[in-house]
């Protein structure tokens, strides 16, 4: 298991280096100059010229890319051009927010969307689970900035349930007042998620009830929920790990917009905020950062399949 | 990371085992058709195509999607009003003779922006498409024929693409390249090439070791030739069903950047720019959000829906009301 865990980490270096290569070639490309836009509008040209001295920005490609992944490694990202604050600090600082909003949303659309396909999948080719069906396509087709905004306008313009923007920590606003403010945005970013799972859920469990297996324990007169619980649902879970898997770039993705509508100060905020200040360093960090973030998940679906098929252990 | 299996991996196989039944089809419907009845007569009659008709739902889609392509080609026509026209007089006016949808807070005329707006959007779909497949599938079907050291690099490039959250890696490149629509659109047509690229190779790869790819070969065919009728022809139907699920996605990420700003840019109008004028007044006037959201939704749906229609009709696998393979990725 543990030689598992460190082949698959070390598969991912030259992924993630391929990715930081990529990302800050297309960094390069940047149109406008950076060295400008920090020392000011006003400034001379002497000034420009020594803002990107200071920057690095004289040296050549190579030189500037292996001086950024050794910090990187060492944690250090580099600095803001719009703040001249650490990367790394700033991303440390909104990390947090969305992982939360993350966590919410996730187990939201775990605890629809698994029982909903499951529902779907005992009463296959039922009323019920034709509805499931259809609704799921129907959800899976709005984007989440769209759930977000129709939220708003129900629960918390019309119905004032919910505060419709904001965000406020556990240490401020105690368990209730944080969750409160990420109850609107979780089930923003968890309707698709909820949609995949029922569906994944119910396609996996009906391929699982018509083997043999469930054959013989039905024969042998187990009850229903302990066919569906213990032998059903582990042989179909492959297929759902996978999804949840899938389902944390998606999470991160629709952060992006979500936070956006509800003005949460997370990781996708920063993300909208760094691209309109063109702040390169920012963005260079926060690709970085979700790349490690979906490998890592990524690594942790594929060691999953070890518990839920045994077979797939020897072999990884 | 290449043992990771993603929906693209699980795909690959099964549709190219089929794609060679599907050519034989084809063919052998056009033994059986007198020659003069022509190409078209064949392809109607083909058994995909068939299946296809059979499926409502994928039927209603396309028609809505032809209607949707008809109406943004005709839009101009169509319109009652200039689309970016102000009134303040007619501000924030509710449906009526005059103004079939309504004005916004500019007292613009809601459907014929709703009109021109789609407009915008489709051509987007069509640029990011466009992109995504000249990206993807050429160095696919090379990667996969000529394999070695050109197989590893692009397969590697494709792969850290793919590990990047789509929505993500496209704000990064319009971030880069300034907020415009086209750069919008070449931003996604790089992040929607990934999939294409490992559909492309994988086909190309199983393609590559048959016999007939062989005796094309000894005869003297030239690579290009090869892998231009005989490679591609068989990569085309897994192809086709996740262009049309791109297409789907297209659409979601153009409203989602349009909405954050960096996408579509005012004179222009997208579906995406509409929620973003009906998000900056959801105080005064939440209805404005309705038309553009249902068009969003309703285009993503059908072609999503469309593509699963064109997916079981290509795999022969239309009986089943609900396919149960986990379906294209989606941002």
């Amino acid at each position: 298991m543990l030689t598992m865990i460190g082949r698959r980490l070390l598969a991912a270096i030259p992924l993630l280096l391929f990715v930081s290569l990529f990302v800050f070639a297309l960094l390069d490309l940047v149109p406008g100059d950076a060295a400008r836009n920090v020392a000011g509008e006003t400034a001379t040209e002497e000034e420009v010229a020594a803002t990107r001295e200071r920057l690095g920005l004289n040296d050549p490609f190579f030189v500037r890319y292996f001086s950024w992944l050794v910090n990187a490694l060492h944690g250090d990202l580099g600095t803001s051009l719009y703040s001249s604050e650490g990367v790394s600090s700033i991303i440390a600082q909104r990390l947090p927010i969305t992982a939360s909003l993350a966590v919410v949303a996730l187990i939201m659309a775990i605890v629809v969307g698994l029982p909903v396909g499951i529902l779907a999948a005992v009463r296959a080719n039922s009323l019920v689970d034709r509805a499931v069906t259809a609704l799921a396509a129907l959800l899976m087709s709005v984007p989440p900035f769209v759930v977000g905004l129709i939220l708003v306008i129900v629960f918390a313009i019309n119905m004032d349930l919910f505060p419709a923007t904001g965000y406020s920590e556990i240490s401020d606003a105690g368990l209730g007042g944080w969750l409160q403010h990420l109850i609107l945005p979780g089930i923003a970013i968890a309707a698709i998620s909820a949609a995949e799972f029922a569906r994944q859920t119910r396609g996996a469990l009906v391929d699982t009830l018509g083997m043999d297996h469930i054959r013989t324990v039905r024969a042998k007169g187990l009850r229903r929920p302990m066919i569906i619980g213990k032998h059903a649902l582990k042989n179909a879970g492959i297929p759902i790990a996978t999804v949840v898997g899938l389902q944390v770039g998606r999470v991160l993705a629709g952060a992006v917009t979500v936070e956006f509508v509800f003005a949460i100060p997370g990781f996708g905020s920063l993300a909208v905020q760094s691209v309109n200040q063109r702040d390169v360093p920012v963005i260079l960090g926060i690709v970085m950062v979700s790349a490690v973030v979906v490998i890592v998940a990524n690594i942790m679906v594929d060691l999953s399949y070890g518990y839920f098929n045994p077979r797939t252990r020897t072999n990884a | 990371m290449s043992e990771t299996p993603r929906p693209e991996d699980s795909e690959a196989p099964v549709v190219v085992e089929e794609a060679p039944t599907q050519l034989a089809d084809s063919t052998q419907v056009e033994v059986h058709q007198p020659r003069q009845r022509g190409w078209l007569h064949g392809i109607r009659r083909s058994r995909p195509l068939r299946q296809l008709r059979r499926n409502r739902a994928a039927m209603a889609s396309l028609i809505f999607l032809l209607l949707l392509t008809l109406a943004s080609v005709f839009a101009p026509l169509l319109a009652t009003h200039d689309p970016n026209a102000q009134s303040l007089i007619d501000q924030l006016q509710g449906p009526s003779s005059e103004h079939w949808l309504g004005t916004d807070t500019f007292g613009r005329d809601v459907f014929s922006r709703l009109l021109y707006s789609g407009r915008v959007t489709l051509l987007a779909v069509v640029q990011a498409l466009t992109l995504a497949a000249v990206l993807g599938i050429p160095l696919g079907l090379l990667a996969g024929f000529i394999k070695g050291p050109v197989d590893a690099v692009l397969s590697r490039l494709f792969d850290a693409l793919l590990s990047l959250p789509p929505l993500i890696l496209a704000i990064a490149i319009v971030g880069i390249l300034g907020p415009s629509l086209t750069n919008a659109m070449i931003a996604i047509g790089i992040v929607l090439a990934p999939p294409l690229f490992r559909l492309a190779r994988g086909a190309a790869q199983s393609v590559s070791t048959e016999t007939y790819v062989e005796a094309c070969r000894a005869i003297g065919c030239s690579q290009w030739r090869l892998i231009w009728r005989h490679v591609l022809p068989n990569a085309s139907s897994p192809l086709l069903v996740q262009l049309t699920f791109s297409a789907g996605i297209i659409v979601i990420a153009e409203a989602s950047l349009s909405f954050l700003g960096l996408g579509t840019q005012i004179p222009q109008s997208s579906w995406g720019t509409m929620l973003r004028d009906a998000f900056d007044s959801i105080y005064d006037s939440p209805w404005f959000m309705i038309a553009p959201t249902v068009m969003v939704v309703l285009t993503i749906l059908s072609f999503a829906t469309f593509g699963d229609g064109l997916r079981d009709a290509l795999e022969g696998r239309g009986v089943q009301r609900v396919s149960k393979k986990p379906p294209a990725p989606r941002t």
